[in-house]
């Protein structure tokens, strides 16, 4: 007996069918069949990723450590051991889940992976330690209850993404959950959408004001319009595309403002063609929408894929699912009562007002379970589907803070289901609010991490959560999101308070740093990205928050926002208020220093010891990184006070110090702007010392490209130009580690 | 695979006592240092945290043929040892392995925490991790019950199995208690 023969007749044909494809191709690889490249993008089309120390290495510290698997040498992909446990990342479309699915979900945690449960930022949901040859039977029991894997990584259409509030909110336009879920029908194994260069991703928003959907950070963002037309109202959207986070994020263009519901479907099929046909494919750090969209321009695009909407045969999924709008549409089992003088437990009325949500149906609320770090185990999984069974019978939302939203709880009931939540654990009040940390897996798990998220979005968690009844609520508002490396899974672009992981040289050890962000802004869908001001110790980082929340509160104006706050004060005062804590003490006064929030690992590959002098030297690379930095915040600067030309000629600058830096270490008189590129460029980036396991040369073609042409002077275009500008600084910092590893002059 | 008897998935339990205040954060450096010294049977790869978790998997040891957990979700608080890839041999020499090999690690936690921590001798808890070759249910415990007893005799010298009954939706849990 297995999963197969059990489930026969449970699994939709089609979805059966890839699912056998796929445990075929497992025996081909393991035969050596197929190719490890072919093999690694057929399996992340299916959501099965690679996970830390996969590449079968791991420093414990002291020095690096070998992980000698069974399988030997067999691989799932470049450098990935074919027994190293990997993470599961399974699509749950607009976040919404039934109890049934649930159960299966747990059950899968249980048995497939470690008993947890994590919530993504894009409402996928993940499970760890995943081995490669039990996932066809995990894609079975999952199939069984509809959901599908499929195109949950690779460069496909990713989880579409909805505001969970879809349907219930008091200022949505329409319910968008069924557009959402036909877009992601639709475009799930579409021909269309199998041939892109780079991952593509949706979101839909029912409102504009409102953050729920973060339609501005998606290649194609899509905000409930009507119009009246005819003296009828029609649907439509604000539609929006070529937007995104990553090392460099865009902020969406606005391709329609009005796009007819009848042509979601057929612009979306067009988009994807033209993206498959026209997108960057082999370097796939320019290969994202959002630079297809910046490099032909919007106007071109917006005449390119609407020739092609032109030429396409019509398909009568465009239209067919408006016919079943209602589908989704959901009913409570109960009829509302209002609140009427229920004993209110404990905790209650601070989780009634951070934790729940009126719903425009009156005498409803939507609750939210407050899930630490996006986690919940098997058990509480359960629990869950009782209780969604019991309260409302409809499916759950998951958000993108990491949570599980209940909607059509009868206001007379929310006493009672606060008391089931606590009693299984996820009964904390702070949803959504500064206590509530956004993280990526980070170090714990990422094979891209930098530095601990989760570890420190833990502890900032503790440490908030015992003030959290007596904060001010203008600072219990704000949003704090942690990402361990640049690639922004955390979202930190987004939130009042940003960190992305990066790290420094301190003498012969390497130490964990976050870079802190400002500026950013959660609502209006995401409507600012913040900027880098000042990289600061991870363990320091607590007291960054400390301050800034301090800052905020004594000298904001009346009724001013963080972010207010920031744009008014200045990103120079703001650094000024943190520039002491960068320092990092040496190693024989606070070792803490060297090693991350809950991992007592030396910070460090192995291999690296203390230096034999007795005092720090402080190389001249140190001073020009340093140097370097100061001059990307600087065009940080002019670019507030609106002398864009004199940003763009620092953020050039900047890269250029930073490259010079490095010449400097093997020519050390090197001098003027073409001889420096010209020499950075055959030793560091041709040799690929001036290159980064994830991202390739793609930091060292920031400087290329800004050296090759005039600075646009247009705003978005030097704030991008200084994202570049941070991120080749950082990618010289690393470079400097890595020379250090190798016994060059750094 | 066909039955219970091939089961290859399955936890054992052996309880805890905290004898003085013990974080879960503690057990941390210890079993990164476990990796590090290679102190238990193995390949071990990282160390989870999910302290933040109340009644979670607490801290856990990550492996490639077995995790070590202190765990608090399943049952009172001990060390959960879950079994995840294939071992040779019979159901009952399997689940004998297992449950030496809990102890074994109980016994060293004792002595990193010597004083704070003790761990249960004479009882453990049995889960299945296969729902489909051995589901929570009376037939599939009864086709375990003599590989059970004969691993639990070996070990404890003899020993009452008991069903643990409950939401029907979790694993087979059979409490082993030593006579």
């Amino acid at each position: 007996m297995d999963w197969k023969k059990r489930l026969a007749g449970r699994i939709p044909p089609e979805l059966g069918r890839e699912i056998d494809i796929f445990e075929t191709e497992i025996g081909l690889r393991k035969q050596g069949k197929i190719d490890e490249k072919v093999f690694a993008e057929t399996r992340l089309r299916r959501g099965v990723y690679g996970q830390r120390y996969d590449s079968g290495q791991r420093s414990d510290g002291a020095k690096t450590q070998t992980l000698a698997y069974p399988s030997g040498e067999l691989t799932k992909g470049p450098s990935t051991l074919w027994d190293a446990p990997g993470m599961q990342r399974i699509k749950i479309p607009y976040g919404g889940l039934n109890a049934e699915q649930l159960e299966v979900l747990a059950d899968l945690a249980e048995e497939y992976a470690d008993g947890i449960l994590h919530v993504t930022t894009r409402q996928d949901i993940q499970l760890h330690y995943v081995h490669i040859e039990d996932t066809p039977s995990l894609f079975r029991r999952l199939a069984a209850v509809g959901i599908t894997t499929r195109e949950a990584c690779g460069n496909t259409v990713r989880n579409v993404t909805a505001c969970p509030l879809a349907g219930i909110c008091r200022d949505e336009t329409f319910d968008v959950t069924p557009y959402a879920k036909a877009c992601s029908r639709f475009l799930l194994g579409h021909k269309d959408t199998q041939n892109f260069g780079r991952k593509f991703k949706v979101a839909f928003s029912g409102c504009a004001e409102h953050p729920c959907g973060l339609a501005m950070m998606h290649d194609v963002g899509c905000v409930a319009r009507t119009r009246v037309v005819d003296g009828r109202e029609k649907r439509g959207f604000e539609f929006y595309v070529g937007g995104g986070l990553g090392a460099v994020p865009y902020p969406a263009k606005l391709f329609d403002a009005f796009l007819p519901e009848e042509e979601l479907l057929p612009v979306a099929q067009a988009i994807s063609r033209v993206f498959a046909r026209m997108g960057e494919k082999k370097n796939r750090n320019t290969a994202r929408l959002k630079f297809l969209v910046n490099k032909l321009g919007l106007d071109e695009f917006r005449k390119v894929v609407l020739e092609e909407r032109r030429s396409l045969p019509a398909d009568p999924a465009w239209t067919g699912f408006l016919a079943e709008l209602h589908a989704t549409d959901e009913k409570p089992l109960r009829p509302a009562r209002p609140a009427n003088g229920q004993a209110r437990p404990e905790g209650f009325d601070a989780w009634l007002q951070s934790n729940v949500y009126r719903q425009r149906q009156p005498g409803y609320a939507a609750a939210q379970a407050t899930l630490p770090l996006g986690d919940f185990t098997a058990r509480q999984a359960r629990a869950l589907a009782d209780l969604c069974r019991r309260q409302s019978g409809n499916p759950v939302r998951l958000t993108v803070e990491q949570n599980v939203l209940f909607r059509w709880v009868s206001e007379d009931e929310l006493p009672a289901f606060y008391a089931d939540l606590r009693a299984m654990g996820l009964g904390e009040a702070g949803a959504g609010s500064i206590v509530d940390v956004t993280a990526c897996p980070g170090t714990d798990t990422c094979k891209l991490g930098i530095s601990s998220s989760r570890g420190l979005a833990a502890e900032l968690r503790q440490r908030l959560a015992t003030r959290n009844a007596s904060m001010d609520e203008a600072v219990r508002g704000l949003k704090i999101k942690v990402s361990g490396c640049f690639n922004s899974c955390g979202q930190h672009h987004v939130s009042d308070l940003g960190f992305y992981g990066v790290s420094r040289k301190k003498g012969s050890y390497t130490v964990p740093h976050f870079q802190v962000l400002v500026g950013g802004k959660f609502q209006e869908n995401a409507g600012a990205y913040g900027l880098a001001i000042i990289a600061i110790p991870s363990k320091r980082i607590p007291e960054v928050v400390d301050r800034l929340t301090l800052g905020f509160l004594e000298g904001r104006a009346k009724q001013e926002t963080f972010h207010a706050w920031v744009t008014r004060i200045g990103k120079a005062k703001v650094r000024a208020m943190l520039e002491d804590l960068a320092e990092v003490p040496p190693p024989e006064v606070d070792r803490s220093f060297y090693s991350d929030w809950r991992d007592p690992r030396e910070y460090s590959v192995g291999d690296m010891g203390v230096g034999e002098c007795a005092g720090e030297v402080v190389s001249s690379l140190e001073f020009d990184l340093a140097a370097a930095e100061r001059e990307t915040f600087e065009a940080q600067l002019a670019l507030e006070e609106g002398r864009a030309s004199r940003a763009a000629e620092q953020a050039l600058g900047a890269m250029l110090t930073a490259a010079r830096g490095l010449v400097a270490t093997q020519l050390p008189d090197v001098a003027g702007r073409d001889r420096i590129v010209r020499e950075f460029r055959d030793r560091f980036v041709e040799t690929r010392l001036f290159w980064d396991p994830f991202a390739g040369g793609r930091f060292g073609a920031f400087l290329f490209k800004a050296v090759e042409a005039p600075p646009d002077p247009a705003p978005d275009a030097v704030r991008r130009l200084i994202e570049e500008s941070q991120l080749f600084v950082e990618a010289a910092h690393s470079c400097r580690l890595r020379m250090s590893q190798q016994g060059m002059r750094a | 695979m066909t039955g219970p008897a091939d089961l290859q998935r399955f936890a054992v339990k052996i309880f805890a006592e905290r004898r003085a205040p013990l974080e879960v954060s503690e057990f941390i450096p210890v079993f990164h240092r476990w990796i590090r010294d290679r102190a238990v049977p193995g390949i071990l790869i990282d160390v989870a945290d999910y302290g933040h978790l109340p009644e979670g998997p607490g801290v856990m040891l990550v492996g490639h043929e077995a995790d070590y957990a202190m765990d608090a979700m399943e049952g009172p608080f001990g060390l959960l040892y879950t079994r995840k890839r294939p071992s040779p041999g019979a159901l009952a020499g399997r689940l004998e392995a297992a449950l030496r090999a809990a102890q074994a690690a109980g016994a060293k936690l004792e002595e990193e925490f010597a004083g704070r921590l003790v761990i249960g001798k004479g009882e453990a808890l049995f889960l299945s991790n296969d729902r489909l070759l051995a589901p929570n249910d009376g037939a599939a415990f009864e086709a375990l019950r003599p590989a059970l007893e004969s691993a639990a005799s070996a070990v404890f010298g003899g020993a009452d199995v008991r069903r643990e009954e409950g939401d029907p939706r979790r694993r087979l849990a059979v409490r082993l208690t030593c006579r």
